[in-house]
């Protein structure tokens, strides 16, 4: 644990030193520009607040649902891990992509309320204070002050607010400037990728926790979780074959162009990455190959997020030929540059030392016993 | 009162003249074009597509703001920094947007640029215009219709360079205006119509 603890402070460091590069020189030492305007920090925030959303929902069902009662003694670091390292995690990728974080305080002087970044901040904000609510109820119960039907409302608080994932998909769903974003399914697409990510991160979690004598882990549980991920991961390839074949059979237009990208054209490689991805997570998980399996799981998510924000970003709705700093024909792939790749790093090392000293210090308060 | 331009893609040589008198007014930073000319035709400025001698096509295509009656990127902006003003055009409170380029992801057509550092110049001093807006590092601008000339009784820069005299302003609401004269009789488009948008941009056919 020292060692990782090491590495990881290393790394949270690289990316101290690549985001202060960024202050000094601007973001134009990212590989994002005027048709990449959103790269790598916001497919970082997607992933942290799908953490966050999925904890929630897992931690309230574990609650509400007496068939989940085995999750029960460990929703504490379920909701430490998941919820609050996720939002520090979404909160700092959020911050590092802002050109002007300062001006962040105008979000409350003057939000504009049509605005789906308001509605992000406002549901990250519920995440905040209803994983707090979670976790004081959960105290309580560990307290002897509360009993399991105690918990119920809190429960349908943490599921209600973790589906509203599904609203923080409208900052793209709503765009009439991108018709591959602009459909029905994505916003399911954003809710099965929230709880893949969360219960991969937690599998992992649970898993490190009972092999360094932490707590006990029952295996079954942890395997548990593994199949639903697994589940979820053939729904999300489900729902990818059906955007290729539109694209495909209807071979014209705005969306198909974008299909025809990833699956064919400059896209392709990353798109063909993100189904091996999927599929051999999601054997993996079936196969109760837990590690392995959640690895998989989140490199699938992060290629899913990655490759929706590079697949309409570069295919422009005027995709005619122009001066050098707008030529859309010569558009290629998006691959961050160095600094962006090292301040993400840093990012999600900063989330894992803060779960890693957190159920350290406090592990009396998150060790699992037999909640009632 | 509608403010919106005209501009006649007949008369339209390709020159970039208007992009770079935009660009000179402006006093716009390096890499930084809120004006561009693109090419309809083949995959590179300036040429065509389709095989000589026949089918050959070649249309030259000014694409600024479009300044759209529904702007999308006006809803989208969380702080309210873009805004509609009441002439009708779509512009940028400099000092309050917070650099999250919402507003460049929702607008269709990539008019939209960010200052990825902090503005760097050709020259070593301002060029064009005395009160032409001031740049900073990290946030978002775009074509303003030249709202500081405006204010003056001046027409936006790219008009007056135009060597084709391709582009025409005025008050779409008002019959007379050089901008609705333009387009009587003539057949008339706007860019990607379809997204409701209602830009204020038509181009003559």
């Amino acid at each position: 644990m020292k060692k990782t603890l090491a590495a990881l402070i290393v790394l949270a460091l690289v990316g101290g030193f690549s985001w202060l590069l960024q202050l000094v020189y601007g973001a134009g030492i990212t590989n994002m520009n005027n048709f990449v305007p959103w790269g790598l920090y916001i497919v970082g925030f997607m992933i942290f607040t799908g953490v966050a959303a999925g904890s929630l929902m897992l931690a309230g069902a574990a609650w509400l649902f007496d068939s989940l009662a085995g999750y029960r003694p460990y929703t504490k670091i379920i909701t430490f891990l998941g919820v609050f390292c996720g939002l520090v995690g979404a909160g700092l990728f959020i911050f590092v992509d802002l050109g002007n974080p300062q001006r962040g305080i105008y979000m409350l002087l003057s939000p504009n309320l049509s605005s789906p970044q308001v509605w992000d901040a406002g549901i990250l904000s519920l995440y905040g204070l209803t994983g707090s609510l979670l976790m004081y109820k959960l105290w309580m119960v560990s307290q002897g002050k509360a009993v399991a039907a105690d918990m119920k409302n809190i429960s349908r608080l943490a599921i209600g607010a973790g589906l509203l994932v599904i609203v923080t998909s409208f900052a793209f769903v709503l765009l009439v400037s991108s018709p591959a974003w602009n459909n029905p399914g994505e916003p399911v697409s954003f809710l099965f990728a929230a709880v893949i990510a969360a219960l991969a991160v937690l599998m992992l979690a649970l898993s490190h926790l009972q092999k360094v004598a932490y707590c006990a882990v029952p295996e079954p549980l942890v395997s548990r979780m593994g199949y639903v991920a697994s589940l979820l991961l053939a729904l999300e390839l489900i729902f990818l074959v059906g955007e290729a074949c539109i694209g495909f059979y209807a071979p014209y237009g705005e969306e198909a162009e974008t299909v025809f990208w990833q699956l064919t054209g400059k896209g392709a490689a990353f798109y063909w990455a993100e189904i091996l991805a999927i599929l051999m997570g999601c054997m993996a998980l079936a196969r109760s190959k837990v590690k392995a399996g959640s690895w998989l799981a989140l490199l699938a998510v992060f290629l899913i997020k990655y490759n929706l924000l590079q697949s309409q970003q570069l295919n422009p709705l005027l995709p005619f030929a122009g001066p050098s700093v707008y030529n859309p024909p010569a558009l290629g792939v998006y691959i961050p540059s160095l600094p962006e790749v090292g301040t993400a790093l840093g990012i999600v090392a900063v989330a894992c030392i803060m779960g890693i000293i957190g159920l350290a210090k406090f592990k009396s308060f998150f060790a699992p016993r037999e909640e009632v | 009162m509608y403010m919106g331009m005209v501009i006649d893609l007949k008369k339209c040589i390709g020159c970039h003249s208007c992009a770079v008198a935009c660009k000179l007014n402006n006093n716009l930073p390096d890499g930084m074009w809120w004006n561009r000319i693109l090419t309809k035709g083949g995959e590179t400025m300036d040429t065509a597509s389709g095989t000589y001698p026949d089918k050959l096509n070649l249309m030259h295509l000014p694409v600024n703001c479009q300044h759209c009656e529904d702007a999308p990127c006006v809803k989208a902006c969380p702080v309210g920094a873009s805004y509609k003003a009441d002439d009708g055009t779509v512009q940028i409170d400099y000092d309050k947007c917070i650099g999250c380029r919402m507003c460049m992801a929702a607008c269709p057509y990539d008019a939209r640029s960010f200052n990825w550092k902090e503005p760097e110049y050709p020259v070593d001093h301002a060029v064009g215009e005395a009160d032409a807006p001031k740049h900073q590092g990290h946030i978002v601008e775009k074509c303003t219709f030249c709202k500081n000339r405006r204010e003056r009784g001046e027409v936006p820069a790219c008009m007056e360079l135009c060597l084709g005299r391709a582009r025409y302003w005025g008050d779409l609401d008002d019959p007379e205006s050089d901008a609705a004269k333009a387009m009587r009789g003539r057949k008339t488009m706007r860019l990607l119509e379809e997204k409701g948008t209602k830009p204020s941009v038509y181009y003559l056919l």
